[in-house]
């Protein structure tokens, strides 16, 4: 098939991929540029272009690579970098992922700087409980700085707002370049030596870390360390940190902030005061009426034990006596009343009315019996009767009639031997049925 | 009392204690009477001493140990 030498994008992109992963060169690079087209997302991860006058990279920085740089990377920046290039197949490009980078020039000044501090927090002077207070109420406030710039004109603005009585003694110093951090260590020693100088700021206006790096110079720190009046470090923006200011006794984001630790607002020791004087004279006022309270308790039974109590006490009592007499005599002069009103109510409602209801009740009850009495003696009477009619019934001429017997009359009389009649004789005969009559024919005498 | 020389720092921490004690309220009424006439006259030293503060210039030490007015000077850092 013609299209059997047609490759698939992915294949050719993987044939690719696999000539740079052979390549012992491309795993383990160095390269130096400028930064550029810097972006670092919240993934953490750097995405940034390396370039020189003669070409392009682009670059990635993994977030757990990132998180151990000392500095942050910036557009313009010349670095240093260490990494791996290899084939982005997804974008179709390929790219250098780094491993490690450090600005150009000062690299080896960063990591001297980690050793140094590693070394001083050892020995502890970074430790907390090295760190000393600050003065509530300097005088005098001595500052090491630039005679020139931001930062000197701002601390003082600050100060003379805050405590316009606040002597201000500014030793000029200079703080960048080779002779800046001995320069330092004098104005430090000079200050401590005056004996009069309450509160030391040592520090500068921002600037690169190579015009903040005498503040990390070993001698500095060791100086700030040893310094008996308390220091306040302002060295550059907020987001610069030097090993003075780990040293330091406080550490101030910047020369205002410094300035604003180091003397306290004239409003607010003013308003200290007058709260100071309102608790005063609050927990006065409720002394004294601690002691009133237990004057009028004092008082109180003083009198409750006097003569007059006393008296009062025996008249209570009387007054109570004879109110329980009122009472135990009003309820038992009731307690007769209510008895009696029982009484004559039972009496009335009780006596003959119900004995009359009662008879008739009685009477009714009597009635009803008699009658019943009578009634079951006629039934029984009755029965008996009918038993006797019955009886009789049997013992009666007819029913023998009815049994077949025959009854035989001669001239009205009945007969009943064989003697009293002759052959001839006309006879009757009754039978249940009726009469016949009849003549004897012939006759047998036993 | 005898008002000494005393510095704003110790008369504010005397008044803190003096206050504390008389918010617990185990002092005698006599006590409390005398610490709290202390009390109100250290607020009153405080507040002088705050008010009496005359404006300081800011100064400079030369090389050779001398203070100067400090001036303003324009320039780079």
């Amino acid at each position: 098939m013609e299209q059997d030498k047609y490759l698939s994008v992915e294949a050719l992109t993987k044939y690719i991929e696999k000539k740079f992963e052979v390549d012992p060169y491309l795993k383990n690079i160095y390269v130096k540029g400028e930064v550029s087209n810097f972006k670092q997302p919240v993934s953490g991860h750097m995405y940034f272009t390396l370039k020189d006058e003669g070409a392009e990279l682009r670059c990635v920085m993994f977030q757990k690579s990132a998180a151990k740089l000392g500095f942050k990377p910036e557009d313009g920046m010349q670095i240093l970098l260490t990494g791996r290039v290899s084939v982005f197949s997804k974008g179709g490009r390929y790219q250098l992922y780094a491993e490690w980078m450090e600005p150009d020039g000062i690299g080896s000044l960063y990591i001297k700087l980690e050793q140094l501090k590693k070394q001083l927090d050892k020995e502890g002077l970074f430790a907390q409980n090295r760190k000393r207070a600050l003065p509530s109420f300097p005088a005098k406030v001595g500052i090491i700085t630039s005679k020139t710039g931001a930062a000197i004109r701002d601390m003082i603005t600050t100060m003379k707002r805050r405590m316009p009585s606040t002597e201000i003694l500014l030793f000029p110093t200079i703080v960048q370049g080779d002779t800046a951090a001995p320069n330092i260590v004098r104005n430090i020693e000079r200050a401590n030596f005056r004996n009069d100088i309450d509160v030391l700021i040592i520090g500068r206006g921002g600037g690169s870390i190579e015009d903040l790096w005498a503040f990390n110079e070993e001698i500095v720190v060791r100086a700030v360390a040893d310094s008996d009046i308390p220091v306040i470090s302002a060295v550059g923006h907020e987001t610069d940190t030097t090993l003075t200011d780990y040293v330091a006794d406080v550490r101030a984001a910047t020369p205002t902030a410094a300035a604003e630790l180091a003397v306290p607002d004239y409003r607010d020791l003013l308003e200290r005061i007058a709260e100071r004087r309102f608790r005063l004279i609050q927990a006065m006022r409720q002394r004294v009426d601690v002691s009133k309270q237990n004057v009028d308790r004092k008082r109180e039974r003083l009198i409750m034990h006097g003569p007059k109590r006393q008296i009062e006490q025996y008249q209570e009592r009387t007054d109570y006596y004879v109110e329980r007499l009122e009472r135990g005599l009003k309820q038992h002069l009731m307690m007769k009343k209510y008895a009696f009103e029982r009484l004559s109510f039972r009496l009335t409602h009780t006596g003959l009315d119900r004995e009359i209801d009662q008879q008739q009740q009685h009477l009714a009850t009597l009635n009803k019996d008699l009658k019943q009495q009578m009634s079951r003696l006629v039934t029984m009477k009755r029965r008996d009767f009918l038993q006797k009619v019955e009886a009789l019934e049997h013992l009666s001429p007819l029913a023998l009639l009815k049994r077949g017997y025959s009854v035989v009359y001669k001239e009205d009389e009945i007969l009943t031997s064989s003697k009293d009649i002759s052959v001839g004789d006309p006879i009757q005969i009754t039978m249940a049925t009726g009469k016949i009559h009849a003549k004897i024919t012939k006759k047998e005498d036993k | 009392m005898a008002t000494k020389k005393i510095s704003y720092e110790e008369a504010m921490k005397e008044l803190e204690g003096i206050v504390q004690m008389l918010e617990e309220g185990n002092v005698s009424l006599e006590d409390s009477l005398e610490m709290y006439q202390r009390g109100i006259e250290l607020t009153k030293l405080c507040q002088e001493k705050l008010a009496a503060a005359e404006d300081k210039l800011a100064k400079v030490v030369t090389e050779s140990d001398e203070e100067e007015p400090f001036q303003a000077e324009e320039g780079k850092k």
